[in-house]
C-alpha cells in the first residue's frame, strides 16, 4: 500500500471516526480504522458493530493495499504533522507516515479480523433533502430517554405515511415524561419506513453530524440497519429491535386552557425560573387567575422567583406544576414568534405547539403538586 | 464511644456484663472476624479484626454475639441527639465518633474539662454506654486525644502538650495514616509522629502528593478544617457489599445475594427520601481483582428497579469461569426528591400499574421494618435461600 493525500482531508476523515471507534472494547481491532485504497480514492472505515462509517477521500494511489490502524494514534500523528501532503506506505503491517522530514512508524493489524463492512450492493436508497432529516432530529431528539434499560425510548421513532402524492415523515421522541413529535412532507417516496424504525441515541447523533442540510441524502433500511448516504460517506446504524410505545394514544384530545404566548419573552421568563430551580427540584408552578398567568419557582436552598404574564383568561383559579426544563426544551424548538400552550387540567398532559400548522408538537406531563 | 457494638449489646443483655464477649461475624463465613470486643475480652488480648478461632485460643470462654447494625445505628442516632443538646455544630465522623465545636459555650457548660465530664456522665447514665473524650483546639488533635485514654477517659491536648504527648507516638497511630502510608514512612526513617513533624515538607509532598502536606501539618498539631454540621442526607451514594461465604461462579446464587443487597440499598434510599439515577455494581473475583460497572436509569428509589438494573450489569459482566468472592451494589446521582412526582405519559401502556403496586408493597415493608426490625419481613426469593429449599 502506498498513497499520498492532502493532510487536511486526511485529518478531517480520521476525526469523523473518533466518536465511533470503541474506547472500551474487548476486541482491540475495533479501536482501529480500516484504510483501503480504491481508484483515486482512499476508503476509511470505522465501526463499533452498532454504527459503521464508510467514507471515500481523494488521494493519489501509487500502490494498492489495506491495513487497520489505531484511530486515536493516527489522528494525533496527522494532527501534529506540518505540511500539505502526507505520504503513507506499508511494509509488513508496519505503516510509515511521512510528511516533509517527519516520519512516523505505526504498527497495524491485518484487515482479516475487521468486521466485514462491504457496501450493500444493488440496494436502492431514496433521495430526500438533508434538511428534512436534520430538522426532524433537532425538533425531537431532546426528548429521548437517557435510561439505558429502556432501549426503545433511548432513541427516536421514524416513520413515513403516504398522503396522496406526498410522503409524510414523522419523528417521535419520548422519555415517558414528555414527548416531542415533528413531521415534514416530501414529494419523494421511500419504502421500508412505513412500519417505523427506532434509531438509537448514539446512531442518531452520528446521523445528525454527517448530514449537510443544503444537499440531498440517500436513506434506506436494509437488514435492520438504517443507511444514510452522502456524497462521500455511508453511515450504517443498527436499529433498536423493540416496540415503540403507542404515542398516538397520549396526544390529548381536549384542549384544556389554551394561551398564546410570545415565544422569546416566555422563554426568558422560564429561564428566570430556572435560576431558582435546582437539580433536586425542577418545579415551576403555573397559576391562572383573572387575565393573568403567574410563574413561581421556590427552592428552600436558594430562594423564590415569581413573574406575571398578561393573558386572556376568565376561569377558575388553577395551579399546575411542571419541570421547568421540559417546558423550556419544548418552547425553544418551536419556530415562529408565538407559541400555543394548552394546559391540561386535572393532572392531564399539556401541549406546546406553534400557532399554525401541525408540524411540531410537544407534550409535557405535569408534576404532582 | 468505647467498644460501641458490644456495649450496645450489653445494654440489652445483662448476661454479657462481666464476662468476655464480642460482636463477631458468622464463623462459618469468611466475614467471621471480631468486630468489637468488650473490656473483659480485651484483657485476654482479643482485638478487633481478629479471626474467631484465634480469639478463642486467647480467651476460651469468649461469648460471640452476631451483629445487629440496625440496632447500633439506632443507638448511635440517640447518642448524637443527646450531643446536639450541647452544640449545634456537631460533625459525625462515623457510627460512634463525633466532633463538637464547643467554642463560646463555657458560660453554659463550664470549663472544657467540666463540660466533657458532664457529656460523658450523661451518655453513661442515659444509655449505659461508655465514651472517651479528647479536648483540643482542632479536630485532628481532639481525635488523637480521645484515643489516648480508654475507656471513660478525658484527655486534653493543647499546643504545649504536643512534644510530650503527641510526638513520641508511632506514626501508625496517627489519625489519617493507614498501614501502607505508615510502612512507606518507616522506610523513610520516620518512626514517630515527632519524626514526621521534623521532616522536610517538600520531601513529604514529593512522596505523598497533596495529602502529604496535610499529614505534615497534622503532625505539627495544625488542622484548619472546620467542624461541619453535615446534613444527614448530604450523601453522594448509598451502597452495600458483602463478602460471600464461598466463591461463587453460579449466577443464580449471585442473583439472590444481589437482591438482598438491593433490598437494603432501596430501603436506605427511601428512608432518606432520595431518588438516584446511577446504579453501580462491584465484583471482586477470587484473585482479588475488582471491577465496577454502572448504568444510568430513570431516577428511582425502588428496590425492584435497583435490582433489575444491577442484575442487567451482573449478567453482562458475569463470567462463569471466574468465581466471585465479593458482590456490591450501589445507587448514586441523587438529583431528585423521592417526593416530587413527575407524572408519566404511559401510565396504562407500560406496566405502571404494576409499578404502583410494587411501590405500595415497598412502602408497607418499610413501615413494618421500622416498627419491628429489618429481619421481620423480606422478599420471597430470599426466604427460600435461607431455608435451603432452592
Amino acid at each position: 500500500m502506498d498513497f499520498k493525500i492532502n493532510r487536511h482531508i486526511f485529518l478531517d476523515g480520521i476525526q469523523k471516526t473518533l466518536s465511533i471507534v470503541e474506547k472500551k472494547t474487548t476486541m482491540p481491532i475495533l479501536n482501529n480504522i480500516l484504510l483501503k485504497t480504491e481508484k483515486n480514492k482512499i476508503k476509511i472505515i470505522a465501526t463499533d458493530r452498532e454504527i459503521s462509517l464508510i467514507s471515500d477521500y481523494d488521494a493519489e494511489i501509487i500502490e494498492k493495499g489495506e491495513i487497520t490502524l489505531s484511530a486515536k494514534k493516527l489522528y494525533e500523528m496527522v494532527r501534529e504533522i506540518q505540511g500539505d501532503v502526507i505520504h503513507v506506505t506499508k511494509n509488513n503491517n508496519i505503516v510509515k507516515v511521512t510528511c516533509q522530514r517527519a516520519v512516523y512508524k505505526i504498527p497495524g493489524l491485518p484487515t482479516d479480523d475487521f468486521p466485514n463492512m462491504t457496501d450493500d450492493q444493488g440496494f436502492n436508497l431514496c433521495n430526500i433533502p438533508g434538511s428534512v432529516l436534520k430538522d426532524l432530529i433537532s425538533k425531537t431528539s431532546f426528548a429521548m430517554a437517557t435510561d439505558e434499560l429502556r432501549k426503545n425510548l433511548n432513541g427516536v421513532l421514524l416513520e413515513t405515511v403516504l398522503n396522496g402524492s406526498d410522503q409524510i415523515w414523522r419523528m417521535v421522541a419520548t422519555d415517558g415524561h414528555r414527548l416531542s413529535l415533528a413531521k415534514l412532507t416530501t414529494v419523494e417516496h421511500c419504502s421500508g419506513l412505513d412500519k417505523g424504525i427506532i434509531i438509537p441515541r448514539k446512531g442518531l447523533l452520528e446521523v445528525k453530524k454527517i448530514i449537510d442540510e443544503n444537499a440531498n441524502i440517500g436513506i434506506g433500511v436494509n437488514k435492520n440497519m438504517l443507511i444514510i448516504k452522502t456524497d462521500d460517506t455511508v453511515l450504517k446504524v443498527s436499529l433498536v429491535d423493540a416496540d415503540y410505545p403507542d404515542y398516538k394514544r397520549v396526544i390529548p384530545l381536549e384542549k384544556g386552557i389554551s394561551v398564546k404566548l410570545e415565544k422569546e419573552p416566555f422563554l426568558h421568563s422560564l429561564r428566570r425560573m430556572n435560576v431558582v430551580s435546582s437539580e433536586r427540584y425542577m418545579g415551576v408552578i403555573v397559576s391562572f387567575s383573572n387575565n393573568k398567568m403567574i410563574l413561581n419557582s421556590t427552592n428552600l436552598d436558594v430562594g423564590e422567583a415569581t413573574e406575571e404574564i398578561d393573558i386572556e383568561y376568565s376561569g377558575d383559579d388553577i395551579d399546575v406544576g411542571f419541570n421547568v426544563n421540559y417546558v423550556m426544551d419544548a418552547v425553544s424548538v418551536i419556530t415562529g414568534d408565538y407559541i400555543i400552550f394548552e394546559i391540561g387540567l386535572g393532572l392531564k398532559p399539556s401541549v406546546i405547539k406553534p400557532t399554525e400548522g401541525d408540524n411540531c408538537l410537544c407534550i409535557v406531563m405535569p408534576l404532582k403538586i | 464511644m468505647n467498644a460501641f457494638f458490644i456495649s450496645c449489646e450489653m445494654t440489652r443483655n445483662d448476661s454479657l456484663v462481666g464476662i468476655p464477649a464480642a460482636v463477631a461475624g458468622d464463623p462459618k463465613k469468611r466475614s467471621g472476624i471480631i468486630l468489637a470486643a468488650n473490656y473483659e475480652a480485651r484483657a485476654c488480648g482479643v482485638k478487633t479484626t481478629m479471626v474467631l478461632h484465634e480469639a478463642l485460643k486467647l480467651c476460651p470462654k469468649l461469648t460471640f454475639i452476631s451483629p445487629d447494625h440496625h440496632f447500633y445505628s439506632q443507638k448511635s442516632a440517640e447518642v448524637m441527639d443527646l450531643l446536639a443538646n450541647y452544640t449545634p455544630t456537631l460533625e459525625q465522623n462515623s457510627i460512634d465518633e463525633a466532633w463538637l465545636d464547643m467554642t463560646g459555650s463555657e458560660g453554659l457548660f463550664g470549663k472544657p474539662l467540666v463540660a466533657a465530664k458532664s457529656i460523658m456522665d450523661e451518655i453513661k447514665d442515659s444509655f449505659g454506654l461508655w465514651c472517651s473524650i479528647g479536648i483540643a483546639e482542632n479536630k485532628f488533635l481532639a481525635k488523637m486525644a480521645a484515643e489516648m485514654k480508654k475507656p471513660l477517659g478525658i484527655t486534653e491536648l493543647w499546643k504545649q502538650d504536643i512534644p510530650a504527648k503527641l510526638w513520641p507516638l508511632p506514626v501508625k497511630e496517627m489519625y489519617g495514616i493507614g498501614g501502607k502510608t505508615a510502612e512507606k514512612l518507616n522506610r523513610m526513617g520516620v518512626k514517630t509522629i515527632g519524626d514526621l513533624a521534623q521532616l522536610d515538607k517538600n520531601l513529604i509532598m514529593k512522596t505523598f502528593g497533596k495529602g502529604g502536606s496535610e499529614i505534615h501539618l497534622h503532625a505539627n498539631g495544625i488542622d484548619n478544617s472546620p467542624v461541619l454540621a453535615r446534613l444527614a442526607d448530604d450523601m453522594k451514594s448509598i451502597g452495600r457489599s458483602t463478602t460471600l461465604p464461598e466463591d461463587v461462579s453460579d449466577i443464580k446464587k449471585a442473583k439472590l445475594v444481589l437482591m438482598e443487597l438491593a433490598d437494603y440499598v432501596g430501603m436506605t434510599t427511601r428512608r432518606h427520601g432520595k431518588k438516584g439515577r446511577t446504579v453501580h455494581i462491584t465484583l471482586k473475583y477470587s484473585d482479588f481483582h475488582v471491577v465496577t460497572r454502572q448504568i444510568t436509569i430513570s431516577a428511582t428509589c425502588s428496590t425492584r428497579e435497583i435490582y433489575q438494573a444491577g442484575f442487567s450489569l451482573l449478567e453482562q459482566n458475569w463470567n462463569r469461569f471466574r468465581s466471585v468472592r465479593l458482590i456490591g451494589i450501589g445507587l448514586s446521582g441523587f438529583h431528585e426528591d423521592c417526593s416530587s412526582d413527575q407524572l408519566s405519559l404511559f401510565d396504562q401502556i407500560e406496566d405502571n400499574v404494576k409499578n404502583e403496586k410494587n411501590k405500595q408493597i415497598e412502602s408497607a415493608m418499610d413501615i413494618i421494618r421500622n416498627k419491628h426490625g429489618s429481619e421481620i419481613i423480606t422478599l420471597a426469593a430470599l426466604v427460600k435461600k435461607d431455608k435451603g429449599i432452592n
